[in-house]
């Protein structure tokens, strides 16, 4: 089996691997990347894993949650007695990147509601560095940016030329295997790839379920809203307080990382 | 320089989009210059350095085979334009799935990483290897952070050997050996304080290579060079019966600092425009040395002999005793010259100034600990630590300037130590509910004698009368203790 897997990828690492003239017309390759969402790892009582899938092809790309979840100790305890369209909201993102129209699409947690953020794909400043590490077969590059508020290490692999990657990661000569953050806050963990996508579902942009006339929002609009959101709960919250004298106050933890 | 032009289908001659058009710099390894997407009408620009050629260029999409050209030197400084026609190439479609070994497995307070995944050739020493590490940061002496979180200890097979100075380890132990690196949190080393306390303290265990298991392992290695270069090492470790041994050398003059444990006063390239201030280690230098220096080891003047001795025995004679101690001595010698000549050309005659520097510095550390843990009963326990440390610098920098008019020597010598040692005696009784009583004796010795030896000739020949002169040079001896 070993010996098929390091055939098949020296197919495509010598850029043998491609779909007749015909096919490639009709439909453009595409490939799914499997990969694992790990946050909280400096509290081990708070980790969570969420067990994620990128569908992607030369343009455009789509990732989401695929289903599978594991919790920390505290995050399970806490799912069971608080808010659970909280704390499951990772079950509900999903980012649309489309490189031709230069366009992100993500379903996103404005705290108590999901929304939808349409705006235009920003670029991000990648410093490519000469260490490199082998995933299996698959020779990857590193390279260091600061996305969304966190420096992050990437591995790309040049060998497969798709400039995106896990989560609003993109914009790096070849796809992004693997990225973690330096605090150790957030990582996106390798887990296999293939090519071509053997389910051939399309890569569309995500939409609102149960909502047929949402409005999406810029990027700016949704900052703003996040934070409305989050004021508003406070107010909620300590209108009617359980003891004389206290406060209850609400914080959201995400990936990206928001102006207070 | 820009370098610019479109991307095409070569059969169907349309343009294609989202193509990875990627500049290399040919050199040993091809670098990524540049790198940027074609639009949606199939066009790419990339800016180039003009200063760095010859270079390739790629134009790689997923479906067409990769496109490589070579750009013509010298380029123009106006720039280049290059079309890129790809092609489709028809051959059977297979399925390629990729399925790493587990590389990290996250188990409650245990992170466990394949070392083998994340070796690519290229790593001598653990150090190495762990800078690869995801959420693994190695600073430049060597100490570590995960995730944020400072590194307490490194275990090699779940056994301290070193204790806090794994540098010792890490810096000296071949990334070879390795089969895992488990990061652990809330690790605790008394076993009394295990269900009390989760201390929050994060330690590296190294797991070796099952080969190894059962039998002493260790790596030796000797290397030299052109110009007397040379780096020799050992880490050797048995970690089988109730006498567990590690043994640690290394002898280079690579500018290799073998422990991180001195206080360079030697400047790395990068390091010169730093003050005095910002290098509290640094012994006054007398001159700036402009010299352009072999920036072979990465980070000083590489004018050093360091040598190194490390002795880590663990014994456990019984089940209610166990001893860990370790002892090593490193010396790092520095010897340095420099020759400057000038010529100042005035109206109507020329003055030569030459300056002659020697320097040299010699640093010895040496560091010793033993705990012995003496388990009373299942709820109580002793445990003694007793820690030293010494070290010493001595040195010493000669400038010697001749010219007609004036003549000059200035010479600097001095030392430092420093001497501290700290015994502890702790007492710990497990009570019910989590919690533990803990009684803690400390003892701390510290001194740190200095001498600083000045002797000038400056301006002497300014002075006609001998006592004159005597009175111009000053010889000043200062001794701090404290």
């Amino acid at each position: 089996m070993s010996k098929i897997i390091a055939y098949l990828s020296s197919l495509l690492f010598s850029g043998a691997l491609c779909l007749p003239a015909s096919a490639q017309s009709a439909k453009p390759l595409a490939g799914v990347l499997h990969y694992r969402q790990i946050t909280g790892l400096t509290d081990t009582n708070r980790r969570t894993t969420a067990y994620c899938l990128l569908r992607f092809n030369q343009h455009e790309s789509v990732s989401r949650f695929t289903g599978k979840f594991q919790g920390g100790n505290a995050l399970d305890s806490i799912r069971r007695t608080t808010i659970p369209a909280l704390m499951n909201s990772n079950r509900y993102a999903s980012v649309y990147t489309n490189l031709k129209t230069s366009r992100m699409v993500s379903r996103q947690q404005a705290f108590t509601e999901l929304v939808l953020v349409d705006d235009s794909l920003q670029p991000i400043q990648w410093t490519i560095h000469s260490d490199r590490r082998l995933f299996n077969t698959l020779n990857t590059q590193k390279a260091t940016a600061r996305v969304r508020g966190r420096d992050y290490t990437a591995w790309f692999c040049p060998d497969i030329p798709v400039s995106t990657g896990p989560w609003k990661l993109f914009g790096l000569p070849g796809l992004i295997l693997e990225a973690y953050d330096d605090k150790g806050h957030v990582r996106f963990l390798f887990e296999s790839l293939t090519i071509p996508d053997p389910t051939k579902q399309p890569i569309i942009p995500p939409i609102l379920v149960n909502k047929r006339n949402y409005k999406s929002m810029n990027e700016k609009e949704f900052v703003t809203k996040r934070r409305d959101n989050l004021v508003n709960s406070g107010r909620m919250a300590n209108a009617e307080p359980s003891w004389e004298n206290s406060k209850t106050t609400f914080k959201s933890t995400s990936i990206e990382l928001y102006p207070d | 320089m820009w370098i610019q032009g479109q991307v095409t289908d070569s059969l169907s001659r349309k343009p294609l989009a989202s193509v990875n058009v990627v500049a290399y710099r040919i050199t040993t390894d091809t670098t990524i210059l540049a790198f940027g997407l074609t639009n949606h009408q199939g066009y790419y620009r990339l800016y180039v350095p003009a200063s760095v050629q010859p270079l390739l260029m790629a134009a790689k999409a997923l479906g067409y085979a990769t496109q490589y050209f070579s750009l013509p030197t010298p380029l123009a400084p106006a720039g280049f334009t290059h079309q890129f026609a790809l092609t489709v190439r028809a051959i059977a479609l297979n399925e390629v799935l990729i399925k790493p070994v587990s590389d990290i497995a996250v188990n409650r307070d245990t992170t466990t990483y394949q070392a083998k995944a994340f070796a690519d050739g290229s790593e001598r020493s653990v150090e190495d290897l762990i800078r690869k590490l995801p959420g693994m940061v190695v600073s430049d002496d060597g100490k570590l952070t995960i995730n944020g979180k400072p590194v307490d200890k490194v275990l090699i097979e779940g056994e301290e050997l070193f204790g806090k100075k794994y540098q010792l380890i890490t810096r000296n132990m071949s990334a070879g050996l390795l089969y895992q690196v488990q990061a652990i949190d809330h690790y605790q080393d008394n076993p009394l304080l295990r269900e009390v306390d989760g201390s929050g303290k994060t330690v590296l265990n190294l797991v070796v290579n099952p080969e190894a298991r059962g039998r002493p392992f260790g790596n030796v290695s000797a290397a030299g060079g052109p110009q007397t270069r040379y780096e020799t090492n050992t880490a050797l470790f048995s970690l089988l019966g109730v006498v567990k041994v590690g043994l640690i050398t290394n002898a280079n003059n690579l500018g290799n600092d073998p422990i991180a444990q001195m206080p360079y006063e030697l400047e790395s390239e990068s390091a010169s425009a730093l003050s005095e201030v910002e290098r509290p280690n640094a012994q006054p230098l007398l001159q700036n040395r402009q010299a352009v220096v072999p920036d072979l080891a990465q980070q000083r003047y590489n004018f050093n002999q360091a040598r190194l001795v490390g002795l880590s025995l663990n014994i456990r004679p019984t089940s209610k005793i166990t001893t860990r101690s370790y002892l090593y001595v490193t010396r790092d010698w520095h010897r340095s010259g420099s020759v400057a000549s000038q010529q100042y050309i005035l109206n109507d005659s020329t003055v030569f100034v030459s300056d002659s520097l020697n320097s040299a510095q010699l640093p010895i550390s040496a560091s010793g600990q033993l705990l012995a843990n003496y388990s009373i009963d299942s709820t109580q326990g002793l445990r003694l630590t007793s820690t030293i440390k010494l070290y010493q610098s001595v040195y010493s920098a000669h400038l010697n300037t001749q010219n007609k008019i004036l003549p000059e020597q200035i010479g600097i010598s001095g030392s430092e130590q420093m001497r501290s040692g700290q015994h502890q005696l702790q007492y710990t009784r497990k009570l019910l509910n989590r919690q533990a009583f803990i009684a803690l004796f400390t003892y701390q010795t510290a001194t740190l004698p200095q001498t600083t030896l000045w002797d000038s000739k400056r301006y002497a020949p300014l002075f006609s009368q001998p006592d004159s002169f005597r009175i111009a040079n000053q010889r000043i001896t200062q001794t701090d203790q404290t």
